[in-house]
């Protein structure tokens, strides 16, 4: 053991030459005071290992003592050596046991036990310092290794010309089993992964990240035409011979042809992929024969075969929705899990009101209201829809901004631009670039603490009616709470007294220009709508 | 953005080009503290503003609050039609003098 300090504090200076003698060959180096004062001093100014004390001393007693010490030194142990015999109602002992560093040795002491106890108490006190700061580390390591899988996989919104994607990915513990990602092939097809590793925590981050990699390579691999189960199979075998067999997996891979609206995908061992179907109205399984194959890992000889391959034709206006288990798994008080059936029903209710990129999100804040909070898996929810090319002429178009005000101020002229062409009324195009400008400039410089340069990005939709124009942001900025209320035109945004503001005009200016405002927050995800009316005529 | 400054008949024009937004106020501001250390009355030539946001309108308040607690004045001139909408707007009429003309705002002065 290295060496020890040792501060005695006693008044009877033969006590603490006798201490002096009986620890000097033990690697124990003593300090010794005979005042309480000088004591405290010492303790402030140097960082002992152990106290030994006295309990009875003029002026203060050792307890008194002890209180003083925990102020400054809340975790120093503490050895009295006391020649009282206890009183009848045991309250030296109770004094004594009122602290968890605190012990005692009866005077005469046995020079062996007391070496024994002082070793003992410094060496427990040391392993609790080593054991606390190796979890510290542990847990900044995890919170960094967090940091690093995010970076991994996408962003919480992806948009291009072809597709919109939103997710919500959320580790039960700091990391997390669950992947996906969607890799671009050529015009407009996409290649979907979603994957789950059994069990979660660091050993399933770590196979995610591995198999992230591997899917890259096998994509990426010369020119071969990429099919479904073809990439299965090269994935199982990866699986199964690099990265050994404890482990398994159950993913979902695909291909979306966006140039013609075609979907061909395959399920080995996840959950059924649904989506929403105009034609009926309705959220649909898209495999209610459950075609597929086993999942990865189980069989390294394993064939995924084309005959299992799911091939579907989509509309303009689908919406696909993807998920790993943790999501229906998640239970209520009662030990009841949500199932997959409720899960869908709930996406059913959703899809007919809500843009598809904030589904995910409304669907996670609806489930503690269910009474659905106790997660015991990791939950990943992904929708997928496609974008419509000539936005324009919808009058409904869609931007995706980094959180740097460079970015954000391109994406107001962006949107000016596209307003003024689409209604030919220059004055409210200035609206909407001075009511996004203001907003998003605000969530950049306020909303987003401790955020990457380039993440998370924010959304932005504006819809063009013959009334309206509405604009709407999802952002991923910090709760924020601030009047809605639109300010009439008769009232002074420049009144009187704070007429010579320099700051603080930015939301009274947007109150001031739009008709209507309404915010709300799913989960971290907050969404803010502001509509501007079309003067008539 | 880009700022200019000279003399015209005894009033300093400040020239502004591109976006007063938060990105460049303070360059703004900045630039003023100086020039208002050896003048009180100033003319914000905008012809080349593009854009201005809350943050660059603060920074034009600002300025005007330096000189009128010296009894000096900052005009504005040539606001372009968006600044223009946007100051129509944000009704920031109310407390600047804004002319058409940079030569009729630095008139007003002599006047």
């Amino acid at each position: 053991m290295d060496n020890i300090s040792l501060l005695a504090i006693d008044d009877e200076r033969f006590n603490l030459l006798l201490l002096e003698e009986a620890l000097k060959s033990e690697e124990i180096s003593v300090t010794t005071c005979t005042s309480a004062d000088k004591g405290i001093e010492l303790i402030k100014a140097n960082d002992y290992d152990v106290l030994l004390l006295d309990v009875i001393m003029p002026g203060i007693d050792g307890f008194e003592l002890r209180k003083i010490i925990r102020e400054s030194r809340p975790h120093l142990p503490i050895i009295y050596l006391t020649a009282i015999v206890d009183t009848i109602d045991n309250s030296l002992i109770e004094k004594i046991s009122q602290d968890k560093l605190t012990y005692y040795m009866r005077k005469p002491f046995i020079r062996d036990d007391l070496v024994k106890m002082i070793r003992s108490t410094v060496a427990k006190r040391r392993t609790e310092e080593q054991t606390k700061e190796l979890y510290t580390g542990i847990m900044e390591d995890l919170a960094l290794a967090a940091e690093v899988q995010r970076l991994l996989i996408p962003d919480w919104v992806i948009l291009n010309d072809d597709v919109i994607v939103s997710s919500i990915y959320e580790p039960s513990q700091k990391i997390s089993g669950d992947m996906f990602d969607m890799i671009p092939l050529a015009s407009g097809k996409y290649f979907f992964f979603i994957g789950d590793i059994a069990g979660h925590g660091v050993q399933a981050a770590l196979y995610m990240s591995a198999i992230q990699s591997v899917l890259k390579m096998i994509i990426g691999m010369g020119n071969w035409e990429i099919t479904t189960h073809e990439v299965l199979s090269r994935l199982n075998w990866v699986f199964c011979t690099e990265l050994g067999q404890e482990k398994y997996m159950t993913c979902m891979v695909g291909i979306f042809d966006f140039a013609n609206n075609e979907l061909e995908f395959f399920n080995a061992g996840h959950p059924n992929l649904a989506v929403f179907n105009p034609a009926t109205d309705t959220v649909e399984l898209l495999n209610p024969g459950s075609k597929g194959g086993i999942p990865v890992g189980w069989d390294r000889y394993y064939e995924y075969k084309e005959e299992d391959v799911i091939k579907y034709k989509f509309s303009d206006d689908s919406i696909f929705f993807m998920t790993t288990d943790g999501t229906f798994e998640i239970s209520n008080s009662n030990d009841q899990m949500l199932g997959f059936d409720k899960m869908i029903q709930l996406l059913d209710s959703l899809v007919h009101d809500q843009d598809s990129a904030i589904i995910p999100y409304r669907v996670r804040e609806a489930l503690p209201q269910m009474g659905y909070s106790v997660a015991n898996d990791d939950m990943t929810i992904i929708t997928v829809k496609k974008i419509v090319s000539d936005q324009a002429g919808s009058g409904r178009k869609y931007w995706l901004t980094h959180p740097m005000v460079q970015d954000v101020n391109k994406l107001c002229a962006d949107c000016e631009k596209y307003v003024a062409d689409y209604t030919g009324n220059a004055e409210l195009s200035v609206k909407v670039e001075l009511i996004l400008g203001e907003f998003l400039n605000n969530i950049v410089m306020h909303g987003l603490e401790n955020s990457q340069q380039s993440r998370p990005g924010i959304l932005v939709q504006i819809k063009v009616s013959d009334k309206d124009v509405t604009i709407k942001i999802l952002d991923k900025g910090k709760k924020w709470s601030f009047n809605t209320s639109p300010v009439p035109p008769s009232e002074d945004i420049w009144n009187k007294d704070e007429q010579f503001a320099t700051s603080g005009r930015g939301m009274t200016i947007i109150r001031s220009i739009a008709s209507e405002i309404s915010r709300n927050r799913y989960k971290d995800l907050n969404e803010t709508v502001f509509k501007i009316r079309r003067q008539q005529g | 953005m880009q700022l200019n400054s000279y003399d015209k008949n005894g009033i300093t024009v400040i020239g502004i080009e591109g976006r007063l937004d938060s990105s460049c106020a303070s360059m703004l501001k900045t630039k003023f503290k100086e020039l208002s250390a050896k003048q009180n009355n100033f003319v914000l030539d905008l012809s080349k503003m593009d854009y201005i946001d809350s943050t660059g309108l603060g920074a034009i308040v600002s300025c005007l609050k330096v000189v009128s607690e010296a009894s000096g004045d900052v005009k504005l001139a040539c606001l372009k039609d968006k600044p223009r909408m946007i100051f129509e707007i944000t009704r920031a009429y109310k407390i600047f003098d804004i002319f058409d003309d940079l030569g009729a705002a630095v008139e007003s002065f002599i006047q």
